[in-house]
């Protein structure tokens, strides 16, 4: 990559990727001044200023995380998040295998089924599905949001899975049928150890969106030991804080963003690790 | 491959097989089986052979049971299997490009068959280091197939067959993605290691070498049917028609057209283009249907070695040498006819030389026809006048 040394070299450089540093300027900007804004005290904070505080605090973080809750919040997040990404992927590899390998009536209907509910927004079925939760008497307990969210990311995640599959030599499982091999086996020994690394990916999709999602929990689980950091974030707007306190704002959206940052960086290594030692080909 | 004994004569039963009244329809129409019927006898290596889309793979996955018939049956050992599950027939497979399990070790993929039939641990351990120590393997155990070059990765795909000890091996062109030299030994590794297991053996292939040298019958197929089955030497000498002699040997037979006429003596008069070929007494011993025939148009298969090279005149058919190519030993000498017996149509036929014998490219000769070495078809079925010995 590097062409020429010294700093004539650099300045080249920098021309050549000065489209790219402007791009990446305007994505990195908004969660520059996020990061700044959630050390400043309230009443520093100055909207215009693009430099850090030359007093920065923890305060916020120290208020956020114990005082709104954003602790409790953040545990909430995660089981939400796991869980539903969970039960979402392994129930769409059972799913997407069958789609691959049976031959039944209706097959090809069933799937362009499941396909076109991806094209179906969480908010047309949310009163229906808040009516079915209260029904069962499920609102405000762990199960409503998780079984919603899973449902919600099943498509997708099937979706996913199944044209992963669909592309895994189909003698594998010929050759296992001979061998005496039953549907099962072939699932769990062959289809599932060499789908590792789309696995890998709808889980990871499927728990950023699960993490990301205002509306499930905010429907189903209003109780106030079962909010999330996206509700908690959006509580913590005026209407909460009183006079909008930006600095506070920002270091709950902070918080709320780590685990996400923190799941890609190492997520991104298990899915390469998983397509250098899955298929042959 | 070593000496050990695979798989035992022991435990497992070989069977024999049959495919009868085969029909294969696929969804979108096309018809790969019109009407097979096969019988492999028990510990036999039956080859079948044939262009490709000639229907030997469907039929081979018929048998398996990847495949299911749209009509007819598939018989194992004499009982009627066609309903059943590829698991059930008890046979072994091997594929085109191996199907090696990428996930699993060389050891596991060994074992993959057997645990799947809840063979015990130990037998299991024993059956695989047997087969591994057979097949050179031992050393390749932990190895994943990724790490194995295209002969070892042949050699598990036998070794995983072999050692679930079935009851017929199946193989779809297993040396096809060898280069030259290893997949002439794995041949004769492959043939002699299934006459020391005597196992029922269907091999499919699209090389017509392969098969006359592995086969103790092939069946040569096409357009979705048995042309022939015969034994290599069978095929060879006796044609059951036109395509078979057209794809059989190397280089195969070429067809000429002809009319057959009366002659002095009894004998019979074969004229081609501008040419001809006298059978007299003996000739016509060996083919009394050609008397039937006389008067009729026909097709003359002349096979590689069934013709002489003279100076232009003589009796002979005069032709142009378009091509000689050298193979070492022998030459083949390409000479195309100045009258192929059909207005407008070219004609060539292919010869095999010593090397001395050569003509060179260019030179102007009379192909003489050897009598005893011509076969006849029907001009327009295609099937031999004289019908072989063995169907």
């Amino acid at each position: 990559m590097r062409r020429a040394s010294g700093w004539r070299g650099a300045l080249a450089a920098i021309a050549d990727h000065g489209f790219l540093l402007a791009l990446a300027a305007v994505c990195l900007l908004p969660l520059y001044v996020m990061l700044v804004a959630s050390f400043e005290r309230a009443t520093d904070f100055d909207g215009a200023a693009l430099l850090p505080s030359l007093s920065p605090t923890l305060e916020n973080y120290r208020a956020v995380w114990t005082e709104l809750g954003f602790d409790r919040m953040f545990v909430n997040s995660t089981v939400l998040s796991l869980s539903s990404a969970a039960i979402a992927t392994s129930l769409a590899a059972g799913a997407a295998f069958g789609f691959v390998r049976l031959r039944f009536a209706g097959r090809g209907l069933l799937l362009a089924g499941v396909i076109a509910t991806m094209a179906i927004p969480a908010i047309v079925v949310i009163v229906p599905l808040s009516v079915v939760m209260t029904e069962l008497g499920l609102v405000d307990r762990l199960p409503s949001a998780i079984l919603a969210e899973a449902g919600l990311l099943l498509p997708f995640a099937i979706f996913l899975l199944y044209t992963y599959m669909r592309d895994l030599p189909v003698e594998l499982f010929e050759a296992a049928e001979v061998d005496g091999a039953s549907r099962r086996r072939q699932f769990f020994e062959i289809a599932l150890p060499l789908a590792r690394p789309a696995l890998a990916t709808t889980f990871l999709v499927s728990a950023i969106y699960a993490w990301n999602d205002l509306l499930i929990p905010l429907v189903l689980w209003q109780a106030e030991a079962l909010t999330t950091l996206m509700v908690g974030l959006a509580l913590l707007g005026p209407s909460r804080a009183g006079t909008q306190n930006v600095p506070l704002l920002m270091a709950g959206a902070t918080i709320s963003i780590l685990p996400l940052a923190a799941a890609f960086a190492l997520a991104r290594r298990a899915i390469v690790r998983g397509l250098v030692e899955g298929g042959e080909r | 491959m070593g000496s050990s004994r695979v798989a035992s004569g022991d435990g497992s039963a070989v069977a024999s097989l049959a495919l009868t009244g085969a029909h294969k329809v696929f969804p979108g129409g096309t018809q790969a089986l019109r009407g097979v019927d096969l019988e492999v006898a028990d510990g036999e290596l039956m080859v079948l052979v044939g262009p490709s889309g000639c229907g030997k793979t469907t039929a081979l996955r018929a048998i398996a049971g990847l495949e299911p018939l749209t009509a007819g049956r598939v018989e194992i050992g004499g009982a009627d299997v066609s309903e059943l599950e590829p698991a059930a027939r008890d046979v072994a497979m091997v594929f085109q490009n191996y199907a090696l399990y990428p996930n699993m070790t060389v050891a596991r993929n060994l074992a993959f068959g057997l645990r799947a039939r809840r063979v015990a641990r130990e037998e299991r351990d024993r059956r695989v280091l047997e087969v591994a120590r057979a097949l050179e393997l031992e050393e390749l155990l932990d190895r994943r197939p990724r790490q194995l070059s295209g002969g070892q990765r042949q050699r598990v795909a036998m070794g995983r067959a072999i050692v679930r000890e079935p009851r017929a091996f199946l193989m779809d062109e297993p040396l096809s993605n060898l280069d030259a030299r290893l997949r002439v030994q794995t041949r004769g590794e492959i043939v002699r290691l299934q006459a020391r297991l005597g196992a029922t053996t269907v091999y499919v292939t699209h090389d017509q070498v392969e098969a006359l040298t592995m086969g103790s019958r092939v069946a040569v197929m096409d357009g979705g049917r048995i042309r022939q089955v015969d034994t290599p030497a069978g095929l060879y000498d006796r044609p059951a028609d036109t395509f078979v002699a057209g794809f059989v040997g190397s280089p195969p037979a070429s067809l000429l057209r002809g009319r057959l006429g009366p002659c002095a003596d009894g004998a019979i008069v074969c004229a081609v283009g501008d040419g001809a070929a006298t059978l007299g007494a003996p000739a016509l011993a060996a083919r009394p249907a050609l008397r039937a025939a006389v008067g009729r148009e026909v097709v003359v298969g002349v096979p590689a070695d069934g013709f002489t090279l003279g100076p232009p005149g003589g009796g002979g058919l005069s032709g142009t040498v378009a091509l000689a190519e050298l193979l070492g030993a022998e030459t083949l000498v390409h000479v195309e006819l100045t009258d192929a017996g059909q207005a407008g149509a070219r004609a060539t036929v292919v010869g095999r030389f010593g090397r001395g014998g050569a003509a060179a490219v260019g030179d102007p000769v009379s192909v003489v026809l050897d009598p005893e070495r011509l076969d006849f078809f029907d001009a327009e079925s295609g099937l031999a006048l004289e019908r072989p010995a063995v169907r």
